[in-house]
């Protein structure tokens, strides 16, 4: 066990010369499951699988249908829109503790690594009351590997288009007091995709695209008797990215650089009617923005203490509660800021739970203390019923809000203090029904919500001044409707699954801006009214074929509109086994049908492309680790 | 003989309107360097006053600096203050550029106002030529990203006279991609001459700019234009309204809330408070002795008070803080 533990530090040590090396990739097979509408996880709440396939967690967001991802491009920055949202609105927590910055007040997807995780879950719905600032339209849940005891080695590499080339290493070793799991990843790309204007014009060639990410994530856990379990978990990360032109710019020598650094420390303790975790976190992140061209070198950080206590306790059979406490100092500093700029948030919550028949009950109130002034009080509410024949009704009604950035307030010029938090009120209801028959199961659902934010945040030019500045200026009104359906199909070693996924979506100014130029009743620019994605996959022993098909509707922009456009993926994979080794074979085809399509105007996204992956794993046991099986 | 004697008499039938021209050398700037702060809010060369707002909290100005800055290579914002041409027209080292923003004022002074305004060498930023040569992050290279796009980036330069904008205007294409053959498409990059005596008498020049190029944010060109050796004239060539032999002490100016015109007159007068893009915002009796403005609604800037008595006219500018 000593060696195991001087090994994790021992990759510690050697984080900074990692990407020099060449690192084998990890894989490992996560358990498909589909979380059907709890009430504690939200209506329509969905978890992806085989996240390491993808080079990001924006690319596995984006071919999931669950959300629409704004993406500047493959290795762009690309943002989260939970129902007609802005990217600030959905909170992003890892293992419970958010990782928005608190400058930009959001976290650019393209830079989460698809590695050392065991969980992605993408949640619509706002709840505030439970996780916090940011989460007003939704929530993106990321939650650390657990390592299993015995040795486990995994590693491999899978190679693209575009000079993609993504390896992969995990190790992980310990019993079960203790053990640790240590990921790396070493990816890098090209990204010089051919794109083509109009079909009569010669293909151009995108440049000054390169990105370039080492990654070791780690985690440590010590159990030191069934009712304790401490967890330690570090997330390095280096990421360097060329920022390439707009297909109206010229050329492009700006640069991106991004250096992250999260550790965090959790304590789950469990008594005989309590379960109690504690988690500290730390953040520290670095972003350097340079632009030799224009002669700009900007480089700005921020740091954030982090603390959570959560309490969850049994009070009778069918009333349960959860109080949590939760703590974040934040330091930021930038050329656009005078001086070190500060925030701290204090905030207290207290949710019920109760079983009442068929009735599930919950109710959560939170009072948040923002630099000490307020509180500010938020709930959340929602009751869930079951029916005969598996029929199930969920409602929800809450405020949710979103604090000012430090951007927003303090960026000189048009940073302004006085910025109120955004505030909203979410309704929501969902019918859910499952079927079930000899060979085959589904589950549909068909949500309704309607969200009003008030006081919402926007940059525009006021009274006449000459520059832009912060103000709550407006209010935007969404609603839509998202039906949701999964079949499965069964016959002997053969499985078909079927998922359809659509969201409409109305997402509009209630206040007309005369700079920017909103009209009272727009549509948000980049929000989509119609996204359309059906997912087939089809599994006969250890083999998979998946194919995705997506629409995703017109959107108009801040400069033009863009046109909808139609995409295809394609997946093939093969698990092999053999004695203590495992493995699996991918090929991915992204866009198929070479659809010429942007997400933002002036960014040309890439054509058909492709991916092959080979992984191999290790397990030093008799015993293979446990394969998951479809539910 | 008889030619030599009309020849020594023809001056005294057709005086020529004596001409000064604003070259803003007056500043003494040293090579490479720029002013973006007027204390008296305005910059004052020859006969012409260009408004300037500073703000020190955040270091932004807006209105016009002056500059000697020669930086021809470097894009971007960062070099907001360069003229591509690399210095001033005819040579001359100093020129005034402005970042237009619903309209930037130029205000006639002394002898001019009131006269026709001859005419004014213009061009391009280097900020504003590289941005339409190559595009940057915000804005596109002119002619798209087929290169056909009809693009273009005019400068219309209005007359005004006591508040009232004069019928004609004049417009000058710093760049145009017009053209059906994209060899004739360009981009200004040397101090063009750009007539204005078809404006006719006026007492303030307002420069407006207009782009192909423009999103929900407004215009995406960076919106700056230089100016250099502005040619006015001393002698109006019809003068509507008499000038007044004496003008209104003001007080306080600059001001915030409020302002005091003390009208030396017996017989009252007539007020109109402008912006200094024409926009006539307010209208006042002056009576004699003090009278009291409230320009607390009013935004922070530069405003033009025109008075009349008797077909007399005159004007004050008043800076509200």
């Amino acid at each position: 066990m000593r060696k195991s533990i001087l090994l994790f530090l021992f990759c510690c040590n050697v984080f900074r010369t990692f990407g020099q090396t060449g690192l084998l990739d990890s894989l490992q097979e996560l358990p498909e499951v589909v979380v059907r509408s709890k009430v504690q996880n939200g209506v329509g709440a969905t978890t992806i699988t085989g996240l390491e396939q993808f080079p990001s967690v924006a690319v596995a967001l984006e071919q999931s249908g669950m959300l629409f991802i704004k993406s500047y491009g493959i290795g762009s920055l690309a943002t989260p829109t939970f129902r007609g949202g802005a990217a600030g609105q959905t909170a992003i927590l890892w293992n419970g503790l958010p990782i928005q910055s608190p400058m930009l007040g959001l976290t650019d997807l393209s830079l989460l690594p698809t590695i050392g995780f065991d969980n992605l879950a993408a949640v619509p719905g706002g709840k505030s009351a439970e996780a916090g600032s940011g989460a007003v339209s939704g929530r993106i849940y990321l939650s650390s590997s657990t390592p299993p005891a015995g040795l486990r080695i995994q590693g491999g590499s899978t190679v693209g288009s575009f000079g993609y080339q993504n390896q992969q290493l995990a190790i992980s070793n310990g019993n079960t007091r203790w053990r640790f799991q240590v990921n790396g990843q070493l990816l890098r790309a090209e990204n010089d995709f051919p794109y083509q204007i109009r079909a009569d014009l010669p293909t151009k060639r995108l440049a000054h695209a390169q990105q370039e990410q080492q990654v070791l994530l780690q985690t440590l856990v010590w159990e030191p008797n069934a009712r304790n379990k401490f967890e330690l978990h570090g997330w390095q990360q280096h990421t360097l990215r060329n920022l390439p032109p707009t297909t109206t710019q010229n050329r492009s020598e700006a640069t991106q650089e991004d250096h992250i650094y999260r550790q965090q420390l959790s304590w789950h303790a469990h008594k005989a009617k309590s379960y109690w975790r504690t988690n500290l976190g730390f953040t520290h992140e670095k972003i350097h923005y340079r632009d030799p061209q224009l002669l700009v070198d900007a480089p700005s950080a921020f740091s954030s203490l982090l603390a959570k206590v959560v309490r969850k306790q049994t009070l009778k059979p069918t009333l349960f509660s959860e109080t949590g406490l939760q703590f974040i100092q934040s330091w930021a500093t930038a050329d656009g800021y005078r001086q070190t700029q500060q925030q701290q948030q204090l905030g207290w919550y207290q949710k019920l739970t109760a079983e009442l028949g068929q009735w599930v009950l919950a109710t959560t109130g939170r009072l948040e203390l923002v630099d000490f002034s307020g509180p500010l009080a938020v709930f959340h509410l929602q009751a869930s019923h079951d029916f005969k024949n598996d029929w199930r009704v969920e409602v929800r009604a809450g405020r949710n809000f979103r604090i000012p950035t430090l951007n927003d307030r303090y960026w000189a010029q048009g940073g302004n203090p006085d910025l109120q938090t955004e505030f909203s009120w979410e309704q929501e209801i969902a019918l859910a029904k499952e079927i079930h028959a000899s060979r085959s199961s589904g589950f549909a659902k068909i949500n309704v919500f309607n969200r009003s934010v008030a006081n919402w945040i926007q940059w525009s030019q006021q009274d006449n001044a000459a520059f832009w500045s912060a103000g709550n200026i407006a209010k935007v009104w969404s609603r839509g409707v998202e039906p949701y359906l999964i079949w499965h199909y069964w016959r002997g070693e053969s499985n078909l699954k079927v998922t359809l996924r659509y969201h409409f979506i109305l997402s509009t100014y209630q206040t007309a801006i005369q700079n920017p130029a909103i009209a009272r009743g727009a549509q948000l620019w980049y929000t989509p009214q119609h996204q359309l994605t059906t997912q087939v996959e089809y599994r006969r022993k250890k083999w998979v074929l998946g194919y995705t098909q997506q629409y995703v509707g017109a959107t108009e922009g801040i400069n033009d509109d863009l046109s909808d456009y139609h995409l295809a993926h394609l997946t093939a994979k093969w698990f092999p086994q053999w004695r203590r080794w495992d493995g699996q074979f991918l090929l991915q085809v992204n866009n198929l049908y070479n659809t010429n399509y942007r997400v933002i105007e002036r960014r040309p996204m890439p054509g058909r492309n492709f991916q092959v992956g080979i992984q191999v794993g290790f397990t030093a046991n008799e015993k293979l680790p446990p394969k998951k099986t479809l539910p | 003989m008889r030619t030599i004697l009309l020849f020594c008499l023809l001056p005294l039938f057709f005086q020529l309107p004596a001409q000064t021209t604003a070259g803003f050398e007056n500043f003494g700037l040293a090579p490479g360097a720029f002013l973006n702060n007027a204390s008296s809010g305005t910059f004052a060369s020859g006969n012409v006053a260009l408004p300037n707002a500073y703000d020190s909290v955040y270091d932004a100005w807006s209105g016009w600096a002056i500059s000697t800055v020669t930086d021809t290579e470097t894009m971007g914002f960062t070099n907001q203050y360069a003229a591509v041409a690399g210095r001033g027209a005819s040579g001359s080292d100093t020129y005034a550029l402005t970042y237009v923003f619903g309209g930037s004022p130029m205000v006639l002074t002394g002898a001019a106002a009131g006269a026709p305004v001859q005419g004014l060498y213009v061009t391009n930023t280097t900020y504003a030529y590289f941005s339409m040569l190559f595009g940057d992050s915000f804005a596109k290279q002119f002619g798209g990203e087929t290169g056909d796009d009809p693009d273009f980036f005019l400068l219309t330069i209005k007359g005004f006279l006591l508040g009232e904008e004069k019928a004609d205007s004049v417009n000058f294409y710093l760049a145009d991609y017009r053209f059906s053959d994209n060899a004739q498409d360009y981009i200004v990059a040397d101090w063009m001459y750009v007539e204005l005596a078809s404006l006719g008498n006026v007492d303030s020049l307002v420069f407006n700019l207009r782009s192909s190029d423009n999103g929900a944010f407004g215009m995406n060109t960076p919106a700056y234009v230089c100016v250099d050796d502005v040619q006015t004239t001393d002698t109006p060539v019809r003068v509507r309204e008499p000038a007044l032999p004496w003008a209104p002490a003001v007080f306080p100016n600059p001001a915030s809330d409020q302002v005091w015109i003390r009208w030396p007159a017996k017989e009252p007068g007539l007020g109109e408070l402008s912006t200094m893009q024409g926009q006539l915002l307010q209208r006042y009796q002056l009576l004699a002795g003090d009278n009291l403005l409230d320009i607390s609604r009013f935004p922070a800037g530069l405003y033009v008070l025109y008075y009349r008595q008797d077909g007399l006219a005159g004007h004050v500018l008043i800076r509200k803080e």
